[in-house]
């Protein structure tokens, strides 16, 4: 076996992109990861591609393969909503571990804010419900994910207020940080007072719509120059599809993910230096933080006003800003996470933290926490 | 769109029941499953009220109600509703399919 590790990262600016296609996003991100990598085109032998929604196709890896001058041997597309990136991360690990991939690039990108209508882009994202049986409602993600904030404030007595915190947060690291949708600053009362989209969660609980894209050269150990991030550990966990058919707990699938990968790493949550986690709503990081076991139930939103997530805290949470400011185009949004953990793993991120890391946990869940991929990362010392 | 009808369910002599009609029990496999009528009783488990949506939804457009209650008679299965306002959790409610011509949503809750 193989032992995988990062070769290379590239990560658009997010945000309005016009007149970029997902196709241009999707280059510009794969030619600064293979840039970073210090690889040629020709050595790259394996592509995996995350779907785009502006950009519908039977074959988006060959499709992106021909545009950017690839002719891999190993090449397909991979959709399970917000956990895709991760999850082509967690198959090339294992391709490039059992040798039948030698580099995979790993590539998602898409126009979501200009190249279709904020409608249509809701439209789309509400078929991961059910199409009998939910949508008809007049269902969309952020209905459902208001369905469990209500059950995150029921169970843990915590208050809106509490969930505006983790907005506020994320905004401040965005600000910061080159690249990211969203700057301004704003505090729980901004967030208290946006506009109303599906009660408990305001428009700052909800993250932005926006272009972008993200790219990751996976390979084999050796092959890098400077301080290497391998990846040891990965787990996924898939309990429904539909919110109607969740677990009571409706993140649980978050705890079985991290623990596999935990377990394949041989190591604890509580080594965690730095995280990824996704946050396409305050109160999804929430919720994550604490079915990862990384926060006690209820007690996540206290730890962020305690400063426990800051860039100077004892485990910095996101410090590009995450979904909910550098934020979401889709596919490319759940993997910039994977690489602002490997900048700070590596010692390369603008806004590093106040303890250079070692140890990082990346976690992302696609449809209404339904599909979850956790990756363990360790910088090589 | 006609007058409302009760929900329906498939089941399985297992104990399974879901929403969701398959012709087979996800839990245990067997094809001998029915279809039966649930008497559309049931308590709020999670509750929002929709403000923005791309389209009306049947009840009219936004704001309106949306919450997952739990069926008194078949209580592993959840049921995705509107409401004509925000819903306690834990509140009470009587649950039908608001179109009798198709089945499955939308489904309408209110207060008992």
């Amino acid at each position: 076996m193989k032992q995988p590790v990062v070769l290379g990262v590239g990560l658009t600016a997010f945000g309005r992109r016009a007149p970029m296609t997902a196709l241009d996003l999707m280059s510009e991100a794969a030619a600064a990861a293979l840039e970073d990598a210090g690889v040629e085109r020709a050595a790259v032998d394996g592509l995996l591609l995350g779907y785009a929604t502006t950009l519908p196709h039977l074959m988006p890896a060959t499709l992106f393969a021909e545009h950017f001058g690839l002719a891999p041997s190993y090449a397909h597309g991979l959709q399970v909503g917000g956990a895709t990136g991760l999850a082509m991360i967690d198959l090339a690990r294992h391709l490039v571990a059992s040798g039948a991939v030698e580099r995979m690039l790993v590539v998602a990108g898409e126009n979501r804010l200009s190249g279709q209508s904020r409608d249509q882009t809701i439209k789309t994202l509400a078929q991961i419900g059910d199409p009998e049986h939910e949508v008809p409602n007049g269902a969309s993600v952020p209905a459902y994910y208001a369905l469990l904030a209500s059950r995150y404030l029921a169970e843990t007595q915590r208050s809106e207020e509490d969930l505006a915190g983790l907005s506020v947060l994320m905004r401040r690291h965005a600000q910061a940080y080159p690249g990211a949708h969203l700057r301004k600053t704003i505090d729980r009362s901004d967030v208290m007072a946006s506009k109303p989209i599906a009660e408990p969660l305001k428009q700052l609980d909800c993250c932005p719509i926006s272009d972008g894209a993200a790219a990751v050269l996976i390979g084999q150990r050796g092959a890098t120059a400077g301080r290497s991030v391998q990846l040891t550990g990965g787990g996924q966990a898939h309990t429904h599809q539909h919110i109607s058919a969740a677990p009571d707990q409706i993140a649980e699938g978050a705890g079985l993910a991290a623990g596999r990968a935990l377990g394949q790493a041989g190591r604890e949550v509580k080594e965690m230096q730095v995280l990824g986690i996704y946050d396409s709503f305050s109160v999804t990081l929430a919720a994550l933080l604490e079915a990862l076991g990384i926060s006690a139930p209820g007690q996540a939103p206290l730890e962020v006003e305690a400063g426990r997530f800051n860039l100077d805290g004892d485990l910095p949470l996101n410090p590009h800003g995450g979904l909910l400011s550098y934020g979401h185009s889709g596919v490319a949004g759940g993997m910039a996470h994977f690489v602002e953990v490997v900048r700070q793993l590596r010692g390369t991120s603008p806004v590093q933290a106040a303890r250079m890391p070692d140890l990082g946990l990346v976690h992302a869940d696609g449809g209404v926490l339904s599909s979850h991929v956790s990756l363990v990362l360790e910088a090589e010392t | 769109m006609t007058e409302s009808a009760p929900v329906e369910l498939e089941t399985c002599g297992c104990g399974a029941a879901w929403l969701a009609r398959r012709g087979f029990c996800p839990l245990c496999g067997s094809k001998e499953t029915t279809v039966v009528t649930s008497r559309g009783r049931g308590v709020v488990w999670a509750s929002t009220l929709v403000h923005r949506a791309p389209l009306p939804s049947a009840i009219g457009p936004p704001p309106y109600g949306l919450l997952l209650a739990v069926l008194d008679d078949f209580p592993r299965v959840r049921v995705m509703a509107l409401s004509h306002e925000r819903l306690q959790i834990g509140a009470a409610v009587s649950l039908v399919r608001l179109d009798s011509e198709r089945s499955g949503a939308p489904y309408l809750a209110t207060l008992l």
